[in-house]
């Protein structure tokens, strides 16, 4: 399943990212890569943008670009 | 002879407190926000210590040296054309890993570089302080706490400077090398990579920064260096799914884990207020309202708090002006002082408490890491108008003053989002509009001033997002930029900075007061006084002749000539109104009570809404002919917002005269 589809406080692991090279590249120099764990933490009124939590990190990402993040689909 | 002149660079993740930390090491005034980018151009500052001149630079905050926006840009350009003497590269003790991903790419430049960690409080609080003297000794590099917010602990930190730049100084010239490149194994493929590229003759770093930044360097390349890169990236392109980037990434987070194993900051959690305090701004019911509140209250304490001082200053002004009308005889010279300089200087300088209010709750806002969070649940309404998530800060910079306002859209790297975000800004009320706010309803909405601004200032952001979707419908649409927000930790203001910051606005006030105001108060004062003993002065003629355009507005001559003169700086619109009111008047009471008897209280509404929405001032055409590159657009920003601001003050008249 892609990231955007997690419910609020559920976390999977990444499995695959896709996207534009420089879309990837932005996420890896986050921090955000394969193997790492990621929880929905917030959604915004419109439910999109939505913000994840990477360890202690948090990041807000648009549905746009969450939908290139594959994650697990069970834990 | 010796050097005695350093240049020390500050290298940091966005967020890392370097700004702070700056403004401690040079005593400088400048901002800091806790949002990704309020750093654009580059801040120096200069301090003396241990018999040495250091000049420090605050580069902008960058997540790494292999990327190619802005911020990255620019810290990697400046570190590559003008090498600082020293790195100092601050970071995030509560955030260790992410934040030493940078310094791996530092060292492995041999940069010469002091580690300075920033948030050890924080860290404690996590029970996870990390051990300085390892992890010195693991990358080579000196590594100290520092705090932004604590003088003492920046002692040490420059004793070890100072040492460190000396001894290095002294080995260059001795032709020692002290700072070796940290050596990071990475995945087998990548080290072949690296090693085709060593043989074209780029040194180790160079060749691991060609495949992280996927080319995209700011360094030259020979035409074999260009073929080695372009094959060997196709080559791991063929092998692996992850692109090079992710690969190297992951080395340097492979190491960087390796460094201090004990401490797994995976399962160290997210303190208990943090999360509180998030699953309530960032609740997705409450997050919106609490944040129309937090403004509401911002402006209500603004009016309210902001009366005190001014009627002190107020006092000041008055008993000033009864001095010198006691020691001066009735003359010319004593009109210039008392009805010219007094009424109208001393009328714009009773609002500098509000102004100064306003700029401090921004600041607390920014500094707290609130801002962010507003970003993030404002996001939608923003991209639906054909704005970046990044507008969120140039747009309510525009609150205080819009000239940096606009520079500060040089973040948004999309043309057309920062085209769109530069022609609203003016709509975004700074802070000189606000004492013509702040004179208006303190008169016509005594009992809720405070509700008043709130409205004024929501009806600009209204004004601003329908302009938005204008533009947006009608320039040509172009590829999205990303948006990737890091969301920053809490934090409580640093009060040494929010102190600088005050009172830097203060200054900026004040050189406003002494400046354009005070011309544009003695050429009322000129304009107002001749031609003398005539029937009228050339300031009545001319808002006499002018004021038929207005008069569907509810406005009177007063009320044309001061709109008029708002075109210098918006702050003379009540300079003037006090002048031309105040010729009866002793001080500002009687100069309320003039305007009441003057004016209908539709009008007032009216005269708020024009101030509001009515072309930019002087500065900040000027600035919106230099960011866009053309009199056109600064052109069409006067036409929108004159037809804007009469269709505006119009309605405005009209629905009050209606009501009142």
């Amino acid at each position: 399943m892609t990231l955007d589809s997690l419910v609020r406080g559920q976390s999977r692991k990444i499995v695959d990212i896709s996207g534009s090279g420089d879309f990837r590249q932005r996420l890896a120099t986050l921090g955000i890569l394969r193997g790492q764990v990621i929880q929905l933490s917030a959604v915004s009124p419109w439910g999109n943008p939505k913000v994840y939590r990477l360890g202690r990190q948090r990041i807000c990402l648009r549905n746009e670009e969450a939908v290139c993040i594959q994650v697990a689909d069970n834990d | 002879m010796t050097k005695k002149h350093f240049t020390i660079a500050l290298v940091g993740n966005p967020n890392c407190g370097k700004t702070s930390l700056f403004n401690l090491l040079t005593g400088a005034r400048q901002r800091t926000g806790n949002m990704a980018g309020v750093t654009v151009d580059i801040k120096q500052g200069t301090r003396e210590y241990g018999g040495l001149t250091l000049t420090f630079v605050d580069l902008p905050g960058i997540y790494s040296l292999s990327q190619n926006r802005v911020e990255e840009r620019v810290t990697r350009d400046y570190l590559l054309s003008t090498p600082p003497d020293f790195i100092l590269n601050v970071l995030d003790a509560s955030h260790l890993s992410r934040h030493l991903a940078l310094t791996t790419q530092l060292l492995e430049q041999s940069l010469p570089t002091l580690l300075a960690l920033n948030m050890m409080d924080e860290a404690a609080r996590l029970r996870q302080v990390p051990d300085l003297k390892e992890l010195s000794s693991q990358l080579g590099v000196p590594a100290l706490a520092s705090d932004g917010r604590n003088i003492n602990i920046i002692k040490p930190l420059l004793d070890q400077l100072v040492a460190s730049l000396l001894a290095h100084n002294q080995h260059q010239s001795s032709l020692i090398s002290t700072f070796h490149a940290l050596d990071i194994v990475y995945e087998p493929h990548i080290e072949q990579a690296v090693e085709q590229l060593q043989l074209a003759d780029l040194p180790r770093w160079k060749a691991i920064q060609c495949l992280e930044a996927q080319g995209d360097v700011g360094f030259q390349l020979n035409e074999n260096a260009q073929k080695a890169m372009t094959s060997a990236l196709q080559i791991l392109a063929q092998r692996h799914d992850e692109t090079a980037t992710e690969m190297i990434t992951a080395g340097r987070y492979g190491y960087i884990h390796g460094l201090f194993h004990e401490i797994d900051e995976n399962h160290v959690d997210i303190s208990r207020i943090d999360s509180w305090l998030d699953s309530i701004t960032l609740n997705r019911w409450l997050g919106l309202p609490l944040f129309f509140i937090s403004l509401w209250l911002i402006f209500e304490a603004t009016f309210t708090f902001g009366a005190y001082p001014a009627d002190w200053i107020e006092l000041g002004v008055s008993l000033l002006g009864d001095g010198v009308a006691w020691l001066l005889p009735d003359s010319l010279f004593r009109a210039v002082i008392t009805d010219g300089l007094l009424a109208g200087v001393g009328g714009v300088l009773v609002f500098l408490p509000n102004v100064v209010l306003l700029f401090f709750f921004i600041a607390i806002l920014e500094q707290s890491g609130y801002m962010a969070r507003a970003a993030f649940l404002t996001d939608r309404v923003m991209s639906k108008v054909g704005l970046h998530g990044k507008a969120f800060v140039p747009l309510v910079m525009g609150f205080g003053c819009n000239v940096p306002a606009i520079m500060a859209t040089r973040t948004i790297e999309e043309p057309r989002a920062r085209l769109i975000t530069i022609l609203i800004n003016p709509f975004m009320s700074c802070s000189a509009r606000l004492p013509v706010y702040v004179l208006l309803a303190g008169i016509f909405f005594k009992d809720n001033a405070g509700s008043a601004l709130f409205g004024i200032h929501m009806l600009g952001i209204m004004v601003a997002f329908m302009i938005a979707a204008l533009l947006s419908r009608w320039l040509p649409a172009q590829p999205n930029e990303i948006f990737i927000m890091e969301l920053p930790p809490w934090r409580w203001p640093s009060w040494r900075s929010l102190a600088l910051h005050v009172w830097d606005k203060v200054k900026d006030f004040l050189h406003k007061v002494g400046g354009v105001i005070l011309v544009g108060s003695l050429a009322v004062w000129v304009l107002q006084t001749f031609p003398m003993h005539a029937e009228m002065s050339f300031l009545e003629q001319l808002g006499r002749w002018m004021a038929p355009i207005f008069a569907p507005l509810g406005f009177q001559w007063q009320e044309t000539v001061a709109l008029l003169s708002g075109f210098l700086a918006k702050e003379v619109i009540a300079a003037t109104l006090a002048m031309v009111y105040q010729v009866n008047a002793e001080d500002i009471g009687g100069l309320q009570l003039a305007i009441q008897a003057g004016l209908a209280p539709a009008a007032g509404l009216a005269l708020m809404v024009f101030t509001l929405l009515y072309m930019p001032c002087l500065a900040t055409l000027a600035v919106i002919r230099r960011e866009t590159g053309s009199w056109r657009w600064a052109a069409l920003s006067i036409f929108s917002g004159l037809v804007l601001a009469w269709v505006g003050g119009w309605l405005a008249f009209t629905l009050g005269s209606l009501l009142f």
